[in-house]
């Protein structure tokens, strides 16, 4: 579903970002990505969403490649940045609207999916509003909303699950694992390690731009825990 | 104190960062020439059009005083003009006030480093105005030291009154909208209201002096109608220079006077301001579905009519256009006496054109579309929709909200001068290819110029590079056909035929440029600066 080939990434100025990161995530997956602030998994998830240019490697989706099929790669996948900021000018229904026209769901659909994943949210009674008016975490209700009426092959993630309540948190894994469960994927970035360990198939941890560990969960965790894990891999490298 | 110096250096890099004085070496080789070349254009305008035919009449007739006190209140108004709708949003709008209320610091020193940025816009336009006017009166007239002394403090503080006075108005649009539910609409509605009454105690102020014929009639008048005027004009004009510290206390004390006024209630009116209350009373019903199309170009009318500062100051060009044009069809009589003047109605459709012409140049839509987006850009980049998609979506809009006040401006424009056929067409044609322009190079202007980081939309649509650019651009274009109808001597259809085949032209390579290179641009944009 996503294959991403010695992916590199340096920002004018020369600071590398990522550096030579090679992933995939196959359909069905719920792929982990951890790292430290600054580790680079922002720059990798917006660069699969096709809103950072890159120039070393390749990244594909659904089989489509982002630089060259930028259009189709975008249909078949939903990127939710982390805290996203969203039209504040308009009504929470107004945008999911905009969104379902950018992705041309038509209208009988749209409404039933709407209707299913605002009322899972317990938004539906606030979509009149300005979204303007809406809270941290009805902002990122919203989002989510958005990304999943459009029901992506691929969902990728920065952070999903800060702002979110505890039943609003509950759902979204329910929602990813039924996601997956229809033969979508998702990958996302979260710095709540129980979680990842409790939701993900696959585990990536990157540190200072590159991929130090990857694997099934269970291979990555063995014994341990996935936090004595990343700590020992972020403390192993300090230079030393 | 110190606070208030920290807070003063933070608002003057944010000002600097808008028009892209700051940031990477790029990005200040390309700005800072521009804003330079820019309010050199500006200043050399304002000196050979206004203030050297207002000085060649008046000085030799030994009225230096009165030269000093229209150049002085064009000045203070043209600012005004500028600065009085931006006054809200600059000073309770800021994203970064939950941030500064959470800091040990009084709320009346928060206030004054906002002011300070208001201050340093009026201070701009001011400057363009008044420096220009100080050059052509000191090669006219014997000026001295003292002078540029007088010159350089009063320089200082007429913008302090014009900040004042925004500030007030700022804080009464701040007040109104924060108790209605519709803020927007409500926020739009006080900015109306007062800048109707700017151009309403200009108009009267006008007439009261086209009406005086004698000098001593002329100053009384305006000097009645304006009092701290006195103060400051007499002395620049050869007077007692005695009243310029007069001015001072006045001007610094109007700012101390209202921070100290609105200090108190400056929280309260800015979280009155930000609150917006969900109202829980959404039923969900069927949806209707559009196309990918239609959704941009939505959005792009939703955020213009749902953003204040953004419909006010983009939208006054088509505005007064379709004022223009009702007062016309309204009072079709009115103007008649123009047609008398000798040669007037064979200028007159290339008048009128560039009149059109400077409405639709003066901020275009587009050239802050872009930086509007903000943080929310991402939402484009990641859609399914090709960057050209985007970029065609503004500049429709752009296009768009011009054509119908440009036909209710042509239409009284018809009914009160009779055009012949071709001259209408002509004329016609060109106002319709300048608004393509400007919507063309506006946006290039802000693909070029993002700024989507900016604290507030205040500050995109009033200070951003973007917005200079297409202005300088389009007040360029404008000159360059200026100067060519005067050497060019054909009739007036003729050259608005041919000056609308060059803008056109002109269209056509920013829209091939557009194809080419405007994917990557726009793929580029981040909200890194």
């Amino acid at each position: 579903m996503l294959q991403i080939s010695h992916f590199s990434k340096t920002y004018p100025g020369g600071k590398t970002a990522v550096q030579d990161l090679s992933l995939e995530v196959q359909a069905g997956q719920i792929v982990g990505f951890i790292g430290h602030n600054g580790a680079g998994k922002s720059t990798t998830l917006r660069a699969v969403a096709g809103i950072l240019p890159f120039e070393t490697g390749s990244i594909t989706v659904g089989g489509y490649d982002i630089h060259t099929q930028p259009v189709q790669a975008k249909r078949v996948m939903a990127f939710l940045p982390d805290n996203p900021d969203l039209y504040e000018f308009m009504s929470g229904i107004k945008f999911l609207n905009f969104v379902a026209d950018l992705y041309g769901i038509p209208a009988a659909e749209r409404t039933s999916r709407i209707q299913q994943y605002a009322g899972a949210y317990e938004l539906t009674d606030a979509l009149g509003s300005a979204i303007g008016s809406y809270s941290h975490g009805m902002k990122q209700k919203l989002a989510l909303i958005s990304a999943l009426i459009r029901r992506p092959r691929l969902l990728i993630l920065d952070e999903p699950f800060v702002g979110l309540d505890p039943k609003a948190s509950h759902l979204l894994k329910q929602q990813l694992r039924e996601l997956c469960a229809e033969g979508g994927a998702v990958l996302f970035s979260t710095h709540v390690l129980e979680v990842a360990e409790k939701l993900c198939d696959r585990i990536a941890i990157i540190r200072q731009g590159q991929l130090v560990a990857s694997g099934a969960t269970a291979e990555i965790v063995g014994a341990s825990s996935l936090e004595d894990v990343f700590l020992e891999l972020e403390g192993g490298g300090d230079g030393k | 104190m110190s606070a208030l110096f920290s807070l003063c250096k933070v608002e003057l890099q944010a000002m600097l960062n808008a028009m892209h004085l700051t940031g990477s070496k790029k990005s200040r080789a390309f700005a800072a020439p521009l804003a330079a070349a820019l309010g050199g254009g500006i200043m050399a305008y304002v000196g050979a059009v206004y203030a050297l035919p207002m000085a060649t009449v008046l000085l030799p007739m030994g009225m230096g005083d009165l030269y000093w006190g229209q150049m002085l209140l064009v000045g203070f108004c043209m600012a005004l003009c500028f600065t009085m709708m931006a006054g809200s949003g600059m000073l309770f709008g800021g994203r970064d006030l939950d941030f500064l209320f959470a800091l040990p610091i009084p709320a009346r020193v928060i206030l004054l480093a906002k002011m300070l940025a208001l201050y340093l816009e009026n201070l701009l336009f001011n400057s363009c105005l008044l420096i220009p006017s100080a050059v052509v009166y000191a090669l006219n007239a014997p000026v001295g030291p003292a002078f540029w002394l007088e010159f350089v403090v009063i320089c200082l503080c007429v913008p302090l009154l014009a900040t004042a006075i925004s500030a007030v108005f700022g804080c009464l649009s701040a007040w109104v909208a924060g108790h209605m539910r519709h803020k927007s609409l409500f926020s739009v509605l006080v900015s109306l209201l007062g800048l109707g009454l700017l151009f309403w105690l200009l108009w009267m102020l006008q007439s009261s002096l086209m009406d005086e014929v004698q000098a001593d009639a002329l100053r009384q008048s305006l000097w009645r109608t304006v009092p701290p005027l006195a103060w400051a004009a007499r002395p620049l004009g050869g007077g007692n220079a005695l009243s310029v510290v007069w001015f001072v206390l006045l001007s610094v004390g109007c700012v101390g006077v209202l921070t100290a006024a609105i200090a108190p209630v400056y929280q309260s009116l800015t979280l009155r301001l930000a609150t917006r209350t969900v109202h829980r009373r959404f039923r969900m019903s069927r949806q209707t579905a559009g196309s990918a199309v239609s959704a941009l170009y939505k959005k792009e009318a939703a955020r213009f009519f749902g953003t204040p500062i953004y419909l006010l100051n983009c939208g006054l060009g088509p505005l007064f256009l379709l004022l223009g044009g009702g007062y016309l069809l309204l009072f079709p009589d009115k103007l008649q006496i123009l047609l008398t003047i000798p040669g007037m109605r064979q200028q007159l459709p290339v008048m009128l054109a560039a009149m059109a012409a400077f409405f639709l140049l003066v901020a275009s839509p587009s050239s802050v579309s872009i930086s509007l987006e903000g943080r929310a850009i991402w939402l484009l980049q990641s859609a399914p929709v090709t960057p050209l998609a985007i970029c065609h979506a503004k500049a429709l809009f752009s296009l768009t909200i011009c054509l119908p006040p440009m036909a209710v401006a042509l239409a009284g424009v018809q009914r009160a001068f009779r055009l012949p056929a071709g001259q209408l067409a002509a004329l016609g044609v060109c106002c319709a290819a300048t608004a393509l322009f400007a919507s063309l190079c506006g946006l290039w202007c802000n693909l070029l110029l993002p700024r989507l980081d900016a604290p507030n939309d205040t500050v995109v649509v009033k200070q951003s590079a973007s917005v200079l650019a297409n202005m300088g651009i389009g007040f360029a274009l404008l000159a360059v056909l200026a100067l060519l109808w005067w050497l060019v001597k054909v009739s007036a259809a003729l050259f608005l035929t041919g000056a609308s085949v060059f803008v056109l032209a002109l269209c056509g390579l920013m829209e091939l440029a557009l194809l080419r290179y405007g994917q990557d641009k726009f793929t580029e944009l981040t909200t890194k600066g």
